[in-house]
Parts: C-alpha cells; sequence; structure tokens
C-alpha cells in the first residue's frame, strides 16, 4: 500500500529546495526525499549563487530576508582573469562579465548554506504535512501502467504523489530511470574538482584586498593545464578559500591526465603563492560533474507528473569561466513549484509539463540554454575561428593598447562568452597568448604550498561506507573500457592503490597475467565520472551511505 | 482505545570517550573527575521506545535509581524520547547491587502504575553486568526478552513480536504484555512509511524541547515515598560487594619495529621464536 | 585488638553447580570450560577444607542423555537432567524456574537447603538466566570474570559486619573471589557474595567470560549421579513462544582469535601461491587468516581452492573486522589508517614487506624486510622448528 503526499521532491539541493518551499508556502503539503544525511552532506559547488536582475525568481523571492539569514560566505564584487603563461602571468579585470545582469554573487558553501535552506523548507513543509526526510534515496519513479504515479525509495514504502519534482542533481538517478536521458558522451560534460582552504579571515582580508562582507573572485586560464580546455577559479569565503578547477571532460579524457594534478599545479604556482601569501591550509577535498547546458539541457524536462529541475535536468551554464548552476536550479525549481500550483488550481494536472516548459522558455532560464542557437553555430564555424586566432594571438596585437582594449573587451563579454565555442583558442590559446606577449615574470620567495596527495585527501573525507554494497559495478574491466578511470576519477591515481580505480596487473591459475581495471567504491565521493568514461552500472549509494563533506 | 504506555531505564555511566575519562595514578578510574553520561546502551532502549510512540502513540517514562544529579542524565535520555521523568534518590538505595537495584526500581515501577512495556538496555559502561534488565522484569513478574534487534506491537491482540539475537541463530518472538525488553547493541529502529519518519522527526524536536524544561515532568522518589522494604534495597538489600579494585596492566604502546632481515636465517628463527612463546604464553 | 570473628551460615549449603548452557545439543565451548575450572577448583577446596563436595552440572535440553555423559566426562560429578521437548530452544522463563526449583528442592542426591557456589557462561544466553536465576533465589552474582579463587576473607563493610553500631572484622569462610575486568579491561574487582546478620546470600554465584579456562581432558567413561528434574510447568510460566528460529548466515570471526595472519596485495604478482603461503603459516600457527581491503577489491583470479580468502568476510579494518590478536602477521599490506584502525590493538605486530618505507612499520613490533614469497616458507620453516615437531608441530 503506498502513501500518498500531494508533491514529492527528490533532492534537497538548490533547485529541489526552492521548488519545495514555493510548494509549500502555497499550501502544498510536499515531501522532500535527501539521500545525504542532512540537505547539503552531499553537495559541492564552485562557490557563487547568482541573483539575475532579469528575473523575479531568485533566493529573494523566497527568502527576502535571505541577505541577512543565509549562511553566505562573501559578496564578490571584482572578478578578475589571470592569463598564464610558464610563469608568466597577465592579469584582466573582467568584472564586467561577472556583472552581466547580476544582482548579486554570493559566494557560498553549500553544507552551511544547503543546511540552512533545508531547515527553512522543512518548517513551512511541516505546516500542511510534510517535510524533508534524510537519509532516503530515491531510486525510480513508482509507475503505474506507464504513468508515472510516484516514487521508488531504497528506504521506504512507494509513495504516491501528484507531483514529483526530480531534483536529484547531476547525476540524477531518476532522469535516468524515467528515460528522460542516458548519461550521454563525455562532451556534455565538465568535471569539477575542489578544495577549500582554511585562512584566518583578517590574513584573507589583507591578502584579497576584500573587507566587510566583500568579496573577490579569481580566474586562472593558460598553458598550465596541459592544454585542457577550462581554467581553475579561487573565491574568497569569510575565511576560507575555495579554488579549483573546471575542465570539459572530454579533454580530460583526451589528455588522459589526472584532474587533481592540475588543481595541484595551480595551487603550486608561484603566482598563487604570492597571491595567498604562501599560506596553503587544506580543509576539504570535493569533486563532481557539472552538465554543460548547451549540449546537456533537456529541451523537454518531464514525463506525465514528473518535473526535472536544476542539474537533473541539465540546466547548468558555463559563460567563459563564469558558471551558472544554482541560480538557475532555483529559478526553474520555482517554475516547476508554479506550473504544478497552476495545473492544480485550474484542474488541469496533465498539464504542468507542457505549461513547466513554456515557463522555462519564457525565462531566462530557456534564453541562458537554449537561446542564440544560430549564432552559436555561426561562431563555431572553424575557418573564421581560426582566422580569428590567427589575428587575435598575434603578440604585436596583444601588446599594443588597442589589441589589449579589444580583447580585454572580449572576454569581457557575457554575450560572446556565451556563443564562444569550446575549442582549444578560447581556454588555452588565448590566454597563454596573453600571459606569454605581456604577463610579468613571477617568482616567489615564498615556498610553493605543500599539496596533500591523494591518499590524505581521501584519509580526510568523512565516509559511511555501505558495508556489502557497491554502489558502482565495474561491467567491463578491460583496460580499453574502463582504463580511462583510473585517471579521471579525482580520487584514483596510477601512484596509489588506496583510490576507487586501479589497474592489477595478476597471472591467473594458468601463469596467464592479465591487466584488469578494479574498483574500491569506499573513496568513492560519487562525482559521476566513471558512469560516463568506464563501463560501469552506476548508482548512488543507498541513503545516508557515502561521502559526508562538512563544508561542500 | 488503549494507548501504549512505557517504560525505560536508563542510567548514569562515565564519560569513557577520550578527552572526557580521568585516571588516578594507578590507572583506576578517577570517578570524580570524569563526567556521568547517559549510558549508550540505554540509548538503544530509547529509541525502541521512539519507535513504539511513532507507531502507537501513549506515552514513555523515564525511570532511573541514583544521585540527584542524575537529573541530568534523565534530561539527556529526555532529548532522545520521554513524556517524564522519575528519579529514585534516597541515600538508602547507594551502593546498590544489580538485585537491589532490581528491587527499587521494580518499586518505582509499580508506583507508577504498571506499564504495558518496560524497556532496558543491555550493559551498562561501568557495571557491565547486564544484570539489571533481566532481574528487575523477575522482580515484576514480566515476561521477558533479551537481545532484542526489532520490535513489534500488534495492540489489538496485546501481544510484542520481537527479533532477538540467539548466538548464531536469530529468533523471532511472540510474547503477551506487559511485557519486558531489553534491546541488544544491533537494535534498529524500522521505518517504511514516510509519515511515521515525519512523524518521529516531529515527535524528536517535542522532546528535545520538553527536555530543555524537564522540571514540569520530573519527580523525584525516595524510599519512603516507593514504601519499599529498606532490607531489600541499598547497600543493606545486595547480596555482593566489590571487595578490591586493581588496575589491569597495560603496556602504553608506543611501537618501534625491531628489523629483520629477510635473508638472516638466524633472526628469522628468533622471530620465529618469539611468535611461539607469544601464542603459547 | 581481638581476634577477628568467624562468620557462620544459618543454612546449609553444598557443592559447586555449573550451568552447561546447550546449543543445538551440542555445549557450548564454555560450558566444558566451566566444568574443568569447577572440578580444579573444588579439588583443592576438597584438600584445603577437608571436605567431600561435588561439582554439579545442570543441563536443559531436548535428547540430553549424551550431553549428560559428556558432563560427567568432563568433571561432573553430578548431573541435574531435564529433558523435555520445551527445552529444545533456550527460553529464560522456563529454564530459570527449572532451576530454582532444583537449586532448592531436595531429592535422592540433594539434601542441603542450596547450591554453595554457581557459576554460569558470560554467554548472551547464560549471563540472562545467571541474573534471573539468582533473582529467583535472591542471591548475588558478579558478571564476565576470568578469575576465581576460594578462601577465607576478613570484611569489614558497613552493612554486613555491623554488629550493635561497630562496623567488626569478621572472617568469612570458604568465599568464592570472583575477578573481571572492568571497564572493558583497565580495572579489575574482586566481587564477593556476602551473607549478612538477617539473610544468607547463597549461592555465591558468577558468570564466566568464554574461554577464560581449560576443559579438562575428556574422561571416557566416567560416571556419575543422575537427578532428572521434573518438567512441571504450565502456560503461564511459558509466556514467551519461539515461533521461528533460523541461522545467521555464517561468518568469519576473526576478533575472538589470538593468532591472525592477515594477506596484502603484496601477493598480486601470484595470488593464489600469496594466499597459499599464508594459509599453511596460518595453519602452522592454528591462526585465521584476514585481508586488507586491497584484496576484497583486487578480484584477483585465483583458484577456486584459496576463493574463499579474497572476500570481504576477512576484511579486516574500519569497514570490516576489528581485531586484537596477541600475534598479528601482515603479509604484503601497506599499513593504510584504515587498514591500521582494525588491527593496531592487537598485542604484537609483525609484518613482512618489501618496501622499507611502507607506513606499517611505523606500527609494527617486528618488521621483516623481504619478498613475501620467499619470507613466508622459511618463517613458517622456522616456526615448526620452535613449535618443537618436525613438520607437524602445532599449537
Ligand atoms: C566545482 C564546481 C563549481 C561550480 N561553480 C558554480 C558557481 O560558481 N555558481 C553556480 O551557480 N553553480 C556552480 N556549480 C554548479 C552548481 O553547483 C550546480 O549546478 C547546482 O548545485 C545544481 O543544483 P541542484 O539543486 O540541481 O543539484 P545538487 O545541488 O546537486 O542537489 C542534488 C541533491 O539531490 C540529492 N540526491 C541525488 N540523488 C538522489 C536520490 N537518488 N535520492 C535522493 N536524493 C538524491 C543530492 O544528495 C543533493 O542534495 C559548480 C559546480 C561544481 C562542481
Ligand atoms: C566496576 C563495577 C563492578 C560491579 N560489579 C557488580 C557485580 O559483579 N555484580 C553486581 O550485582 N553488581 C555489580 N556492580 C554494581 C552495579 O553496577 C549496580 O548494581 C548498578 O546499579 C546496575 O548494574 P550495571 O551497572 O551492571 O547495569 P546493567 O545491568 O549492565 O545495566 C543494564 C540496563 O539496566 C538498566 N539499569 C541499570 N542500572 C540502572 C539504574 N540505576 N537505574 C535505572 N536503570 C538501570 C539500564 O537500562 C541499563 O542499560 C558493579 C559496579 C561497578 C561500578
Ligand atoms: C572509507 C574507507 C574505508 C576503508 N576501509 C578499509 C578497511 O577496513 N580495511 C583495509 O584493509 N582497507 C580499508 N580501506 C582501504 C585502504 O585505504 C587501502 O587501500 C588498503 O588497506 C590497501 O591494502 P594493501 O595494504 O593490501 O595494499 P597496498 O596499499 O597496495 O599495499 C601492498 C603492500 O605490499 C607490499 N608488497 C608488494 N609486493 C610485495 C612482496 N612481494 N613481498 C612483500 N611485500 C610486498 C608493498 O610494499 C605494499 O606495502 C578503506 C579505504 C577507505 C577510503
Ligand atoms: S568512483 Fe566514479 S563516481 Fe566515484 S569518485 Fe571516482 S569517478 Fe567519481
Amino acid at each position: 500500500m503506498a502513501e500518498k503526499f500531494e508533491a514529492v521532491v527528490v533532492g534537497a539541493g538548490p533547485a529541489g529546495l526552492a521548488a519545495a518551499y514555493e510548494l509549500a508556502r502555497n499550501g502544498t503539503q510536499v515531501l522532500v526525499l535527501e539521500r545525504g544525511k542532512f540537505p547539503g552532506a552531499k553537495n559541492v559547488t564552485g562557490g557563487i549563487l547568482y541573483g539575475q536582475s532579469n528575473s523575479p525568481f531568485n533566493l529573494d523571492y523566497l527568502f527576502p530576508d535571505f541577505e541577512k539569514k543565509a549562511p553566505l560566505e562573501r559578496d564578490i564584487k571584482s572578478y578578475v582573469m589571470h592569463n598564464i603563461a610558464g610563469d608568466k602571468v597577465k592579469s584582466m579585470d573582467i568584472t564586467r562579465l561577472h556583472d552581466h545582469k547580476t544582482s548579486y554573487a554570493w559566494s557560498v558553501l553549500r553544507v552551511p548554506f544547503d543546511k540552512w535552506f533545508g531547515e527553512r523548507v522543512h518548517r513551512e513543509a511541516e505546516k500542511h504535512g510534510g517535510g524533508i526526510l534524510t537519509n532516503v534515496r530515491a531510486k525510480a519513479p513508482l509507475e503505474d501502467g506507464n504513468r508515472i504515479v510516484g516514487v521508488v525509495t531504497d528506504e521506504l514504502d512507494p509513495i504516491k504523489a501528484d507531483v514529483v519534482i526530480a531534483a536529484d542533481g547531476a547525476t540524477s538517478d531518476l532522469v535516468r530511470t524515467a528515460g528522460l536521458r542516458g548519461w550521454g558522451p563525455e562532451e556534455h560534460w565538465f568535471q569539477g574538482v575542489k578544495v577549500v582552504a582554511r585562512m584566518p579571515r583578517t590574513l584573507l582580508e589583507q591578502r584579497f584586498n576584500v573587507s566587510g562582507r566583500e568579496g573577490s573572485g579569481h580566474l586562472f586560464a593558460g598553458d598550465l593545464f596541459g592544454g585542457c580546455r577550462g581554467g581553475g577559479f579561487l573565491y574568497t569565503n569569510k575565511d576560507t578559500l575555495s579554488v579549483g578547477t573546471v575542465f570539459h571532460l572530454d579533454s580530460i579524457t583526451a589528455k588522459k591526465t589526472e584532474p587533481h594534478k592540475y588543481l595541484d599545479r595551480l595551487i603550486k604556482h608561484p603566482f598563487f603563492t604570492n597571491l595567498t601569501g604562501g599560506h596553503y591550509d587544506e580543509a576539504e577535498y570535493s569533486a563532481k560533474l557539472i552538465p554543460d547546458g548547451k549540449k546537456n539541457a533537456l529541451r523537454f524536462p518531464y514525463r506525465d507528473n514528473l518535473l526535472a529541475v536544476g542539474d537533473a535536468a541539465g540546466q547548468m551554464k558555463a559563460a567563459g569561466p563564469i558558471i551558472k548552476g544554482m541560480n538557475l536550479g532555483i529559478t526553474a525549481g520555482i517554475l516547476a513549484a508554479q506550473a504544478f500550483l497552476t495545473a492544480k488550481r485550474q484542474r488541469r494536472l496533465h498539464h504542468m509539463g507542457p505549461l513547466y516548459g513554456s515557463y522555462l522558455a519564457n525565462s531566462y532560464v530557456g534564453s541562458e540554454l537554449f537561446g542564440k542557437r544560430l549564432l552559436r553555430w555561426l561562431a563555431g564555424w572553424r575557418l573564421p575561428n581560426k582566422m580569428l586566432e590567427g589575428f587575435v594571438t598575434r603578440p604585436r596585437f596583444i601588446r599594443s593598447k588597442f589589441g589589449q582594449k579589444r580583447i580585454q573587451r572580449m572576454v569581457s563579454s557575457y554575450r560572446l562568452a556565451s556563443i564562444a565555442p569550446d575549442n582549444d583558442f578560447v581556454y588555452v590559446g588565448l590566454p597563454t597568448a596573453v600571459g606569454r606577449a605581456i604577463g610579468d615574470r613571477v617568482e616567489s620567495e615564498l615556498p610553493a604550498a605543500k599539496t596533500r596527495p591523494i591518499d590524505d585527501r581521501i584519509a580526510a573525507l568523512t565516509y559511511d561506507t555501505d558495508i556489502g554494497r557497491e554502489h558502482i559495478v565495474v561491467r567491463d574491466a578491460s583496460v580499453a573500457a574502463s582504463g580511462l578511470a583510473v585517471m579521471t576519477c579525482p580520487v584514483s591515481s596510477p601512484d596509489s592503490s588506496r583510490g576507487c580505480y586501479r589497474l592489477e596487473k595478476a597471472r591467473d591459475a594458468s601463469g596467464r597475467e592479465s591487466r584488469r581495471v578494479v574498483l574500491d567504491t569506499q573513496p568513492c565521493v560519487e562525482c559521476g565520472t566513471c558512469a560516463i568514461v568506464a563501463a560501469t552500472d552506476w548508482n548512488t549509494p543507498r541513503g545516508g551511505k557515502g561521502v559526508q563533506y562538512q563544508l561542500g | 482505545m488503549h494507548s501504549m504506555n512505557t517504560v525505560v531505564l536508563v542510567k548514569g555511566v562515565p564519560d569513557f570517550r577520550e578527552g572526557k575519562v580521568s585516571f588516578k595514578e594507578d590507572n583506576t578510574l578517577n570517578r570524580g573527575a570524569t563526567p556521568t553520561v547517559l549510558n549508550p546502551n540505554d540509548r538503544l532502549a530509547l529509541a525502541a521506545a521512539l519507535e513504539l510512540k511513532v507507531k502507537h502513540g501513549g506515552s514513555v517514562r523515564l525511570v532511573s535509581m541514583g544521585p540527584p544529579n542524575y537529573k541530568t542524565i534523565l534530561r539527556e535520555a529526555m532529548e532522545v524520547c520521554g513524556d517524564e521523568a522519575y528519579l529514585l534518590s534516597d541515600r538508602m538505595m547507594g551502593g546498590a547491587d544489580t538485585l537491589a537495584t532490581a528491587e527499587t526500581i521494580a518499586a518505582g515501577i509499580r508506583k507508577i502504575g504498571l506499564p504495558d512495556l518496560v524497556i532496558a538496555g543491555f550493559k551498562s559502561a561501568d557495571g557491565e553486568t547486564g544484570q539489571t534488565g533481566p532481574q528487575t522484569a523477575w522482580v515484576l513478574d514480566f515476561p521477558i526478552i533479551t537481545h532484542v534487534v526489532s520490535l513489534e506491537v500488534d495492540e489489538k491482540a496485546r501481544l510484542v513480536r520481537a527479533r532477538r539475537t540467539a548466538g548464531d541463530d536469530i529468533e523471532e518472538i511472540e510474547a503477551p504484555l506487559p511485557c519486558f525488553i531489553v534491546t541488544d547493541p544491533g537494535f534498529t529502529a524500522v521505518f517504511r512509511s514516510a509519515t511515521n519518519r515525519l512523524r518521529l522527526l516531529r515527535l524528536g524536536e517535542e522532546t528535545v524541547a520538553r527536555a530543555s524544561k524537564i522540571d514540569s515532568v520530573f519527580k523525584m522518589w525516595g524510599v519512603a515515598d516507593l514504601g519499599v522494604d529498606p532490607k531489600k534495597i541499598g547497600l543493606k538489600g545486595s547480596p555482593t560487594i566489590v571487595n578490591k579494585v586493581e588496575p589491569i596492566p597495560v603496556a602504553a604502546k608506543e611501537r618501534t619495529a625491531q628489523v629483520v632481515d629477510a635473508k638472516d636465517a638466524g633472526q628469522l628463527d628468533e622471530v620465529a621464536r618469539r611468535i611461539v612463546q607469544l601464542v603459547r604464553g | 585488638m581481638s581476634v577477628a570473628s568467624t562468620w557462620t551460615p544459618k543454612g546449609n549449603y553444598r557443592d559447586m553447580w555449573v550451568y552447561c548452557e546447550q546449543n543445538h545439543g551440542k555445549f557450548v565451548t564454555c560450558s566444558l570450560e566451566m566444568l574443568g575450572e569447577a572440578r580444579r577448583l573444588m579439588d583443592k577446596y576438597n584438600v584445603d577444607y577437608k571436605a567431600d563436595e561435588k561439582v554439579v552440572a545442570v543441563v536443559f535440553g531436548h535428547k540430553v542423555d549424551g550431553l549428560v555423559q559428556e558432563a560427567f566426562e568432563h568433571g561432573a560429578d553430578v548431573v541435574y537432567a531435564c529433558d523435555h521437548p520445551a527445552l529444545e530452544n533456550f527460553i529464560l522463563e522456563p529454564q530459570t524456574k527449572l532451576l530454582a526449583a532444583a537449586a532448592r528442592g531436595k531429592d535422592h542426591y540433594k539434601s542441603y537447603d542450596e547450591p554453595r557456589y554457581f557459576l554460569f557462561p558470560a554467554t548472551n544466553n547464560g549471563r540472562d538466566i545467571s541474573a534471573t536465576a539468582m533473582a529467583a533465589l535472591e542471591s548475588g552474582l558478579a558478571s564476565d570474570c576470568n578469575v576465581l579463587y576460594i578462601s577465607d576473607e576478613p570484611i569489614k563493610h558497613p552493612v554486613k559486619t555491623r554488629r550493635n553500631e561497630v562496623i567488626e572484622e569478621i572472617v568469612y569462610p570458604r568465599i568464592l573471589h570472583m575477578k573481571r575486568p572492568d571497564f572493558s579491561g583497565f580495572e579489575w574487582s574482586t566481587i564477593l557474595c556476602i551473607d549478612d546478620p538477617d539473610k544468607d546470600f547463597h549461592p555465591q554465584s558468577c558468570s564466566v567470560i568464554p574461554g577464560s579456562f581449560k576443559p579438562l581432558e575428556r574422561a571416557a567413561g566416567r560416571k556419575g549421579v543422575r537427578v532428572n528434574v521434573a518438567f512441571n510447568l504450565g502456560e503461564k510460566d511459558q509466556r514467551v513462544k519461539i515461533v521461528k528460529r533460523e541461522r545467521l548466515p555464517i561468518e568469519v570471526d576473526l576478533t575472538k582469535r589470538e593468532v591472525i595472519v592477515a594477506i596484502g596485495r603484496g601477493i598480486g604478482s601470484n595470488p593464489t601461491q600469496g594466499i597459499k603461503l599464508g594459509v599453511e603459516l596460518a595453519q602452522a600457527l592454528g591462526a585465521d587468516v584476514g585481508i586488507s581491503r586491497g584484496v576484497v577489491t583486487a578480484k584477483y583470479p585465483v583458484d577456486a581452492s584459496v576463493q574463499q580468502y579474497t572476500k570481504e568476510i576477512r576484511q579486516i579494518g574500519e569497514t570490516g573486522q576489528m581485531v586484537k590478536p596477541k600475534v598479528y602477521i601482515a603479509l604484503g599490506i601497506s599499513g593504510a589508517i584504515q587498514h591500521k584502525k582494525g588491527m593496531d590493538k592487537s598485542k604484537t605486530i609483525i609484518t613482512v614487506n618489501s618496501e622499507p618505507s611502507a607506513p606499517i612499520k611505523e606500527f609494527s613490533d617486528v618488521y621483516i624486510h623481504g619478498d613475501l614469497f620467499e619470507v613466508v616458507p622459511k618463517l613458517k620453516e622456522a616456526i615448526q622448528r620452535a613449535l618443537g615437531g618436525k613438520n607437524g608441530g602445532k599449537v
């Protein structure tokens, strides 16, 4: 016998929580299911929660007082790109890019932030017979005939609902089991790897020249990432720094690199050493896949009464170094809730999917994800790209005042960033050329930061191991099918036997030597990478099990 | 309809966690300098009571025998589950062994009024006898199920159904209410319904709030209140005495490896002899 | 100083009784260990006190004739047996009632009031019945003891030896001293069960930690007195019912092992051979085999004969079993923190590793530097030599 709730939201990230809050405050009985031990336990972000000046449906729509109440870190006011070529660095202020249609830009740490958000949602939902249940993992939609009528979980009896909102993030179990999409190719994803480092508040404010609640953002691109398409970031928090790298997954696999090593390279760079005054005190390592919304976003993120929001629906926008996932998720969550509320009012529940679709299309979420297709297509043409590349990267051009101004304007343009193709030139060629042509040589008298080897990073994480149940199973252990995971899994390394993936050489009984890819799921941070780069059956662990972040 | 009445027995114990526990020079426990906390196993008894309260409603009363400062223990327990708290406290109850403790607790439970269920933890962290539960059940003449890992109540049939560990076996047990339960350290409450989980959260918050204002639901009873035979309680009612306490010598473990070269047969022989000695000794 | 007076109990007590728990028709090992210790204690007692008191076993169950004989052969002089289908599985209430009736009753063997001493196994069931039986007999007991001896003891106690408001010193004769490791092992308390002026507290009882004592060599054909206890219980004595009983899935329990040989990924170049070497070493020492997580996850293509040694149930560490044997021998294990957490309480840690910088060296007592494929066979031979036997030397 299935229990019935009016609405079930799966996933207590920003997208799900926004949807749940909007539903609850409009009187809906809403149940939120979260697999972590608490909202935020599983979640990582780089850092910046944007407010969109072109939409009313931001966090302040739900909580007008959030800037006073929420555990926010700093409002990021300046945004600087550091173009790196070897030991030469040219910094460029690109705050204009960051300010584009931005009403606020708070750096956040997801554990405290999601906890706060969750608490507010729970209080509201309780009033109408709902609330948040943690330690519950949704497995799949509950189907009656061919229709989705609720959810099936590992921990609870099946639950029926008039609407199921799938907000279970990039590795969404529901979107896949509902048949809305598969994992897709590597090209559809970024991989983000991050550390949070402690820094005493006064030192931080002095080093980064920030004060009060304000903070700064620093971006890093050029030749220090072995040609991978992507870059590094550093956002100031209150008394920590969020430092990370985000690369197109296909470029990591193509270059067969270990993502955490590039992050280390950034942290050890003399420029970084000078920026932080040689102070580096790593608190937490984390990683996660990020959908590339341009390719990954679902055109029709719904089926029957299941609506997908946030990363689960691929609603993630990357514009140059700007990453907007949380705000898109929040907006989409609110819109999904409103679609349900309207359909309910009109007594046309079966309409809620298309209604949600049209709300999305009419909002900035739709235009960010699906707009400017023609321009994008045009910008992707090889020939003009090559020509532009040849012209722009000429040192003479870069050194000229005119050239510098052009480049600065180019990389500060949100419009350009939105249509720019994902090619080497944009991510590597241009910044390297700029760094090389006009960068200052940096040296540091301070010793480079001591980064942690991967084994220590794993040892410092908190796990509640799902003993006896492997949430990921390698289907094909051959090196050809799954070998890439040894490199690309953020908690694996060919140098270590303690990570998730490793190669085992062993002789079998007949004396034949074989090389196989083996997996230990215990150190897994559930990023999702090996679902795509290796032949696996990939699932999230059961409720409450697996990695648990302290900062996020 | 009759609603479930449950009594949970809770005890205070020294906090043995590193950083909290304090030792005297001769390595015996320094009770004075070690804080007292709720016996960890009693949390499972409380979890069982909470599970039943979520599923069947009713009330949960906490009973402890100990010095007046055990009020903090009852409060700690109430933060997990509890509607009322009863502290049985009297100089004359001091020095009780398990039999005298069982007599005292049974008298307290009788004064409250016999409940449907009494739930005790397995061993306490200090006395560690595991005798108090079974002996209290005996004094009350309640049927008893020990080592319970999961629990269900059939209100209509007035039956308890429990799973208990029995060596390498797991047993399914049935007993009539009223009944005495001793939870196993492996006890787990099972909630398969979302509604019950929400209720669990709410009751959890309510009980924490109640614990912060424990005075209004707290009673302390002495020997006179219980009307218990003074000969059956305290030192007088205790057959056993603790005659001597000695430290058990523990080797402080800072290991420095003796390095042995495998190629040296003589050294290997020496290691082998050492192993054999250890195994035999 | 006046000479302390000697206590005389009011009742008549004799013998050391032992509750011999059985499970599926077999004694739990502790039952035989207790019989052995009871025999040793009472043999000495009979000499010390020029007495002739017996070791009395209590055997309850269904079809217990074999067990009764086994009890005789392991040192019991007398067996109180109750043979009834309702006793096939242990249920506390009926067992307690039968036991209390036997201990209090008079019969063709017993004319005294109650047993002098009573031992129970400190197993789950044994500890339970020790508690309820003493509640029924209104006496006291110590739980989880591992050292026992009998001697006279002078006592000063604010209640038990108070005479007219004066606390005297009184010598209690023939007291069973029951030593138990407290707080999971850092204090030792000696518990005594002592009569007081108004009331005798007999039997003096305790539960005994399994493994504390050695059973006697079995004396085939040894005979004794059997007393049959009548099963005269009604419905109200059998309120608790077992509806179903199932075996738990077989588990490998390494936590109670005294010697463990643990195998790690050092066997990687030839896993089947590596495991065989480890198992042989373990057999020579009467040890069991554990493994690191590394071996579990490696999914080595090993021979079927050693497959069982690659399974997660043998994993030692934070997410496996936490062990603390007397001797822990680690073969080709690097010593990851998660592994360490499960074994560094071992008394002596001996490691074989080819890499001098392996972290495990930091918490080893003996570090044998070398290739395990070469070292282990040599070590095994050296151990067999040290054990005295040629090849078959066993512990
Ligand atoms: C390194 C990095 C940097 C980033 N930088 C930024 C940035 O600066 N700004 C920005 O806006 N975005 C950034 N993002 C993207 C942003 O973090 C995501 O887009 C955003 O978190 C998506 O929110 P969500 O609510 O859709 O999903 P999540 O935040 O992933 O939430 C999903 C929730 O669902 C739960 N869940 C998952 N599966 C189940 C299940 N089966 N059952 C129950 N619960 C489940 C999870 O535990 C989680 O709580 C970054 C991401 C990364 C990794
Ligand atoms: C080091 C030491 C050794 C001791 N050895 C013995 C001994 O061998 N024999 C003996 O008879 N006594 C012994 N005692 C005395 C014994 O600790 C007390 O009688 C105590 O009141 C209960 O026993 P316990 O601590 O073993 O609890 P346990 O019987 O292990 O506790 C089981 C459960 O009973 C309930 N419970 C126990 N005590 C109370 C209480 N005071 N109030 C409410 N509920 C309670 C709780 O639910 C608890 O989880 C010893 C005490 C110490 C400190
Ligand atoms: C959350 C979590 C929980 C974990 N829980 C556990 C746990 O409970 N138990 C556990 O064991 N691990 C656990 N791990 C895994 C742990 O981190 C290690 O990966 C694992 O213990 C490594 O096993 P190993 O020592 O056998 O392998 P390795 O680390 O690969 O070590 C092999 C060793 O063998 C040596 N060697 C190689 N060849 C030879 C030879 N021919 N002769 C002698 N020596 C040789 C090498 O020098 C090396 O020291 C856990 C990890 C995580 C993240
Ligand atoms: S095992 Fe897979 S999901 Fe887990 S951390 Fe590695 S790549 Fe990510």
